[in-house]
């Protein structure tokens, strides 16, 4: 690998001209979208300025408690995320969301992780936050997707389900078109992402390896076991999640019930 | 004698007002049974018959099945002992072939899933309806075909007691006929113990489809003596 090449702040402020040639133009054609460019884009600065120093900071800490302090935050974020963009939501939704992004993320970053790339120490940072933040992203798409599907589908499926039951399905046997349909949803973003990789365009990893001096078959080499490591995190988080939204729709008298789905208010 | 299904202390689920059901919903159903449920429209005849077959859980009481009652362990095994059938079917977009075969793998029938096989084919027969039905699509079946068909179903799952709502009212003149009087030998088959409740908005049914009557009105459910239900009032 050559050295890293480093961006200069100059070499930065360059490139925001772009931003600024296009937010003038905006106000110029008077499209409404200029303000809306510009604090996006300021926005990303200090976001990504923030986690930039923070995680150096945590790198050079490179000690366990600061690391998964850091993990156990992402995963919080992220799990809030799925749970909110839902547009039903009932008691217990962000808990299930959390144990769903939750260990389909955490289960892959510490497991095939630590066996195939082996950082020393085990708790390397600069591996482990990145990915997780990887898996987490896919898989809270994968979450909030499958928990629309599931619950929209639930309440709009209420009689035939209900036919289903009275007719002598279990539970299981009335859910199951719906449940199924929710995890196709679910896991349609990282199967597609496999499907095209490479094709329209080079995954955003790939891209900044080969930027920051990599050689392209090695790039490639880390994004497929990026990729399958996504896939597998969102397929863990979309079943589980589908699953804690069933079990919740059910009872143990093989009862249906979608009462306590209630339509979100706005932005959570 | 045991009654088919009994209740006790029974109030029917209520989504809305808990207090809407007040007075008593206590039934017994006996073998050979036709019975005709009528009352208003959202007078709860729904509520109550899902509440019956634990579709529901019920506001408050027990169901038995012959001298069981029902709980957690029973509970599918007495849904295919006592089918409610919906008024409006709900099928998907498969042959109507594979939707009732989809039904005939359920767990709890698919032991006999060739036997279900033949007796539907033989049913839609008994009901008036050409065999290719069989290969066609809900969407292209009419109302009526369609109720055609999902009583096929239920009676092809040789259930005890069929809870019927509305069954025949997509329906035309003839075909109702034909449908009441099937239902009426299939109650009083001998050597089965079987009964019916069927929900009728049309008066002039009542007295064709039932032989006990039970009016559902302001909250609760009454048991009408045959001379007392009026066959004449206008329909609903």
């Amino acid at each position: 690998m050559t050295s890293n090449p480093s961006l200069s702040i100059a070499q930065l402020s360059a490139a925001s001209m772009f931003i600024f040639v296009n937010a003038l133009l905006s106000f110029l054609l008077k499209l409404e979208i200029g303000k809306t460019l510009l604090i996006s884009a300021f926005r990303s600065v200090v976001q990504l300025g923030l986690v930039g120093v923070f995680l150096s900071w945590v790198f050079t800490l490179n000690s366990p408690y600061p690391t998964l302090m850091t993990m156990a935050s992402m995963s919080f974020i992220a799990a809030y995320t799925a749970a909110s963009s839902s547009k039903y939501h009932y008691n217990g939704l962000f808990w299930h969301s959390v144990v769903a992004v939750g260990i389909s993320s955490w289960l892959l970053v510490l497991f095939p992780a630590q066996l195939i790339l082996n950082p020393t120490p085990w708790y390397q940072a600069q591996y482990l936050i990145p990915f997780l933040g990887m898996l987490l992203g896919n898989s809270l798409n994968g979450i909030s997707l499958a928990l629309n599907t599931t619950t929209q589908d639930f309440l709009k499926e209420r009689e035939k389900i209900e036919q289903a039951l009275s007719l002598g399905a279990d539970k299981w046997e009335a859910a199951r078109s719906a449940v199924k349909e929710a995890i196709k949803m679910g896991t349609i973003p990282s199967t597609n992402a496999m499907m095209i990789a490479g094709l329209v365009s080079l995954p955003g990893m790939m891209t900044g390896q080969i930027l920051a001096g990599m050689d392209p078959y090695e790039a490639a080499k880390y994004q497929v076991f990026i990729l399958f490591l996504i896939t597998g995190a969102s397929f863990f988080g979309t079943m589980l999640v589908v699953y804690f939204c069933y079990r919740s729709c059910f009872n143990q008298m093989h009862q249906f019930s979608t009462k306590h789905l209630k339509k979100s208010q706005g932005k959570l | 004698m045991t009654p088919l299904l009994h209740t006790h202390d029974f109030i029917p689920y209520n989504p809305g007002k808990a207090s809407a059901f007040i007075g008593s919903w206590d039934i017994e159903v006996n073998q050979s049974d036709r019975i005709c449920i009528y009352g208003d429209s959202g007078s709860g005849k729904s509520l109550f018959l899902k509440s019956l077959t634990l579709l529901y859980p019920p506001h408050s009481g027990r169901v038995y099945f012959g001298k069981q009652l029902i709980t957690q362990e029973h509970i599918l095994w007495f849904r295919s002992k006592v089918i409610y059938l919906q008024q409006v079917p709900q099928f998907g977009e498969d042959t109507i072939a594979e939707e009732m075969n989809r039904v005939f793998r359920f767990k709890i029938y698919k032991s006999h899933y060739k036997h279900l096989q033949a007796q539907a084919l033989q049913l839609v027969k008994e009901v008036g309806l050409e065999a290719d039905i069989l290969a066609s699509k809900a969407y292209e079946l009419s109302g009526g075909q369609k109720q055609k068909i999902h009583l096929v179903l239920g009676l092809c799952l040789n259930p005890h007691i069929l809870i019927l709502d509305e069954p025949t009212a997509s329906l035309d003149e003839k075909s109702t006929i034909h449908v009441e009087q099937l239902l009426r030998g299939w109650v009083e088959e001998v050597g089965h113990e079987r009964a019916y409740l069927w929900v009728s908005h049309q008066s002039s049914q009542r007295k064709r489809v039932g032989s006990r009557f039970f009016h559902v009105a302001d909250g609760s459910l009454s048991i009408v003596r045959p001379e007392e239900v009026s066959y004449s009032s206008a329909s609903m």
